[in-house]
């Protein structure tokens, strides 16, 4: 009986996954830090003009080929040109076309079922005032690009921290 | 005198003071007329009411404000046996509980009811309207040119604005049909300045989504007032629900799926091809919003008149319940 119990204990338990080594690479504009957890943290940087700026995302239970292929590396990037566009505020200009990357960037699919984004219309507003109102329309897309990187998060977590 | 006797015969007992508080307003034959102090007499117990008779007629026609005595007419052809059901605390009807009392103008619906005289055949086609559309399988040729509202969901929709434009927070949640065939709003929290989150698992017992509600309030950047945004219509790619409300300053929005657009997006999935729909969509938006030349929120009407004419949406818009259809069926 206690053999049995055994085997099949021994049957149901997942085999022993030792740690994997941490390792960091990097490639081009990324680096990938391959944590013991079996996260990867993945760093982008950006640069607009003389501005640079990096970003940052945790893929949760991801290997180095599948982080280096990976569709999320785009909120990295997004949180790269976000860092860029809050540095430039003092040029609202600059900070407007570096928040409209930012959103480029991110894409379309970042807000799940329901959501009713209206971000849209700010961009729209924003791009209206630009020419009148550069620092208001500045803080009208890094707004956007904010709750958009919010939503990013929220509608592909828990795969992406 | 037992309950069915008092309903069969049409007569109201009714204590001095009771009846010297009656008062009974406006024209019998125009619309509906309501008396809430004789429901609440119709429930007070028979021995406190049981000094003086009062005989009831259905009146057509202006009433005599002067009289104090309440008349029921039992031979009247109009509705007297709903009616006196009614008036004497019944059961009120699906009809009554879905759009309250019959005058638009009544907010607090009671179900005690004297006359009710005919609906208007506009007035009916609207509301058999808005029944269509919130049923879903629309075809967009067939789409009403006007629909009306429930009260609940227009009383729903202001108080959410209201709540909205004080905090300058989109508002909303999900309008849901009941069991009993009546609409609400079921609100929800989960909204910014930009966006409003929607939990579509708030549905309750018995319950059908009929769509998502939210608010637009836009005043802190200069706005009154503004339609829905391409994120708004794009998502009905994703959703289900055969309508959208949208509530922005005095306006009330709506818009309907069709059954040509689940076919869009049906052929859209099958060939894998969803994002370039959805790409497609927000592209018709902002063309068209690019190429109109006026106010801000008339730029966004522009966009949405076009993405609903190009991708088979019906578009609707007014103020209070009653909502007209904006555009035309699809010239495609």
């Amino acid at each position: 009986m206690r053999a049995v119990l055994c085997i099949a204990l021994v049957a149901c338990s997942q085999p022993a996954r030792a740690p994997r080594a941490e390792q960091i690479v990097t490639l081009d504009d990324t680096t990938f830090h391959v944590r013991a957890d079996g996260n990867v943290d993945a760093t982008v940087t950006r640069a607009f003009g003389e501005t640079r700026g990096s970003g940052n995302v945790t893929l949760v239970q991801a290997d180095l080929a599948a982080s280096r292929s990976s569709s999320h590396l785009r909120l990295a990037g997004a949180r790269a040109w976000l860092g860029i566009a809050k540095a430039l505020v003092d040029t609202p200009q600059l900070a407007y076309q570096v928040a409209l990357h930012g959103i480029d960037e991110l894409g379309a699919e970042y807000a799940k079922r329901g959501v009713q984004d209206d971000t849209g219309i700010f961009i729209l507003l924003a791009r209206t005032k630009i020419d009148t109102d550069p620092a208001h329309a500045a803080s009208l897309v890094v707004g956007v690009l904010t709750d958009r990187i919010r939503l990013y998060v929220k509608r592909y977590h828990p795969h992406v921290q | 005198m037992s309950e069915p006797e008092r309903r069969s015969s049409g007569e109201v007992t009714t204590s001095p003071s009771c009846a010297a508080d009656t008062t009974i307003g406006g024209d019998v034959s125009g619309s509906d007329v309501t008396f809430e102090s004789m429901q609440a007499r119709a429930s007070e117990p028979h021995e406190t009411c049981s000094s003086q008779h009062a005989t009831a007629e259905l009146v057509r026609g202006p009433v005599d404000l002067s009289t104090k005595k309440e008349h029921f007419d039992l031979d009247s052809p109009a509705p007297p046996v709903t009616t006196l059901v009614n008036t004497l605390g019944g059961m009120p009807t699906a009809s009554d509980q879905a759009y309250g009392a019959l005058d638009s103008h009544a907010r607090h619906p009671s179900p005690v009811r004297v006359a009710e005289a005919p609906m208007p055949v506009d007035r009916r086609r609207k509301i058999a309207g808005f029944e269509q559309i919130a049923r879903g399988h629309l075809r967009e040729a067939g789409a009403p040119e006007a629909i009306e509202l429930p009260v609940s969901l227009v009383d729903a929709l202001e108080k959410a604005w209201k709540d909205a434009d004080a905090s300058q927070v989109e508002t909303g949640g999900n309008v849901v049909r009941t069991y009993g065939g009546t609409y609400k709003l079921r609100r929800s929290e989960g909204g910014t300045n930009r966006l409003f989150e929607a939990d579509e698992h708030d549905v309750g017992w018995g319950e059908t989504m009929i769509g998502i509600a939210h608010t637009h309030p836009y005043r802190k950047e200069g706005l009154d007032h503004g339609t829905f945004s391409d994120g708004d219509i794009v998502n009905l790619v994703d959703e289900s629900e055969p309508l959208k409300f949208l509530r922005s300053g005095p306006f009330t929005y709506a818009i309907a799926r069709t059954k040509e657009f689940e076919a869009l997006v049906k052929r859209h999935e099958q060939a894998q091809r969803i994002d370039d729909l959805k790409k497609a969509m927000k592209k018709s938006y902002n063309d068209a919003f690019s190429a109109f030349h006026g106010a801000f929120p008339d730029q966004l009407e522009a966009g949405v008149n076009a993405i609903c004419k190009q991708f088979h949406l019906v578009y609707y818009q007014g103020q209070g319940a009653e909502l007209r259809r904006v555009g035309g069926p699809s010239i495609q």
